[in-house]
């Protein structure tokens, strides 16, 4: 019981520090350059150009943070929900562009090859991650509960 | 303590910290869209039309239309084959030229000099907002980038 | 004791000789003293080109002899009016930059290379405004073959309502019809709607207009494609 507790809780190390990475890699690489990111985001051709000028300023920043947040216990819920969130989100947009064929690249990680093809790549990525998000969030919510239970009620973000 | 209340407690702890993540976020955001270099327009006619370099342009899926924006003599001289000159019809600065020999689903390569010279940059703008293409790209260089890839075995 | 003593003054002596260095180059004077590197011009609407000059003097006392003139496009040519300065003495580059067919701001610049001791070039820029004083979006209507034949528009905007009329469309391919209207002060629509889609076709619909007194033509181009 104790070992399968002991995997269990590595492999959750592991997943959080590969979400986190891919985050804050992917939010870094786009804070960089948010003039590309507002053209990416443009290229999916749902939204109108100010709100993905807006878009391209803060969602980078909103990667780091998230990514970021899931490495700190007291934050760990919420940063894995805001992920779970954007992964849902980010999925349903490669989605919407690779049914319309539109000839465009991700921008996931700023740049990128452009196409269909691309576009289906980034997708099966983007459905990954989502399900790591998932299964994250899902643990992660477990044991808050869990540990309301033993500790009778106080609110106590510390694991 | 019930499910219900326990499910609670943790969607508000959970929506208190995402809310927290939020707000630290918007800082940088903000400043970010202060002074960041490359920070974007807030109009896509001010919007930097994005520079490619050759490599990508050749490895494009879709059919390709060079527009060549340098004066007329450059363009006489040499160019890269199969480029429009886009100042063949100085009245309505090219547009037309490039209009007619669009199709549906090409994408538009427009390059000049090299990488000091806007001239490719204003001109697909231009283009991007009197066409009503998006598919428009500038060539990193221009002609002197593609030139030294090209004729270095002549 | 000794030691110490003489690496201090060994690491004087080059701290010194650096000193002088950075002196010299940062206190010698510019050999040539431009009256601005940076000019901000408006082009008038219609000009063909636009010319332009950037006095200079050499400040030095040394003659100053002008190497090469780069512009950053094609778009423009620059000369000098002398190829060699001398001391005292004030000169001129004369640019000539064509406007025609460009429009919004545009900007250019000329690298500036002499035989300066100091092996600085000067970069000269120029900032120009060019007016547009009918903005037609867009310019280019179109529809693939086998698509509906619905009627699409171009919007027009006029900077100067006051000064600019219209005078009519031409539209040599009858395939297509015109349609113009008034949507507000200063701002017009123009439509256009093939009579269908079967097979490729173009027009190039002329829209006459009369702006700040001057005849201007403006050019629509629609295709089925």
């Amino acid at each position: 019981m104790d070992q399968n507790a002991q995997t269990r809780s590595l492999m959750e190390m592991a997943g959080r520090i590969i979400i986190a990475a891919v985050y804050i890699y992917a939010g870094v690489a786009k804070a960089l350059d948010p003039a590309a990111f507002a053209d990416s985001i443009d290229g999916y051709r749902l939204l109108p150009y100010p709100v993905g000028a807006a878009l391209a300023l803060y969602l980078p920043w909103l990667e780091i943070a998230a990514g970021l947040g899931v490495l700190w216990p007291r934050v760990r819920l919420g940063a894995l929900s805001l992920l779970f969130l954007l992964c849902l989100v980010f999925g349903i947009a490669i989605a919407s562009a690779w049914i319309r064929k539109l000839n465009i690249s991700c921008g996931c990680f700023g740049g990128g090859d452009v196409g269909v093809v691309a576009l289906r790549g980034s997708l099966l990525r983007s459905v990954a991650l989502t399900l790591l998000a998932g299964a994250l969030l899902w643990m992660e919510e477990a044991r808050c509960v869990g540990k309301r239970a033993a500790t009778g009620g106080t609110p106590n973000g510390t694991s | 303590m019930t499910t219900n209340a326990k499910s609670n407690i943790l969607w508000s702890r959970g929506a208190r910290q995402a809310g927290l993540i939020l707000l630290v976020a918007l800082v940088p955001a903000v400043l970010t869209a202060w002074c960041h270099p490359r920070r974007p327009a807030w109009s896509r006619d001010q919007a930097v039309v994005p520079e490619v370099e050759w490599e990508m342009v050749q490895e494009s899926h879709s059919p390709v239309l060079l527009i060549d924006a340098r004066n007329g003599a450059a363009y006489e001289h040499d160019h890269i084959p199969g480029a429009l000159w886009l100042g063949a019809r100085p009245e309505d600065g090219g547009m037309v030229t490039v209009a007619r020999a669009w199709q549906p689903g090409a994408r538009l390569v427009v390059y000049c000099d090299s990488l000091r010279c806007d001239s490719a940059q204003s001109a697909a703008r231009r283009l991007r907002r009197e066409l009503g293409l998006n598919d428009i790209v500038v060539l990193k260089g221009g002609w002197s980038a593609w030139i030294k890839t090209h004729k270095q075995g002549r | 004791m000794e030691e110490t003593a003489r690496k201090l003054v060994r690491v004087n002596k080059v701290g010194a000789l650096i000193l002088v260095v950075l002196t010299g180059v940062v206190a010698c004077p510019a050999a040539l003293e431009w009256k601005t590197t940076n000019l901000e011009l408006t082009a008038q609407p219609g000009q063909q080109a636009m010319s332009v000059t950037f006095p200079f003097r050499n400040a030095g006392d040394r003659p100053v002899r002008i190497l090469s003139l780069d512009p950053s496009c094609s778009c423009m040519s620059a000369a000098p009016d002398k190829e060699i300065c001398a001391p005292g003495e004030s000169g001129e580059i004369r640019v000539e930059l064509a406007v025609a067919g460009y429009s919004g701001r545009v900007r250019r610049s000329i690298a500036v290379v002499t035989d300066d001791a100091n092996g600085r070039f000067a970069e000269l820029t120029l900032t120009v405004d060019i007016p547009e004083l009918v903005v037609i979006t867009p310019r280019f209507l179109f529809w693939k073959v086998g698509d509906a034949p619905e009627a699409k528009s171009a919007e027009l905007v006029v900077a100067d309502p006051k000064t600019t009329t219209f005078d009519g469309i031409e539209c040599a391919n009858s395939h297509f019809q015109t349609k113009f209207s008034v949507r507000r002060p200063g701002v017009f629509r123009l439509t256009i709607r093939p009579a269908d889609t079967r097979q490729p076709d173009e027009a190039m619909v002329h829209l006459n207009a009369v702006v700040g007194g001057r005849s201007q033509t403006y050019v629509i181009y629609a295709a089925v494609k």
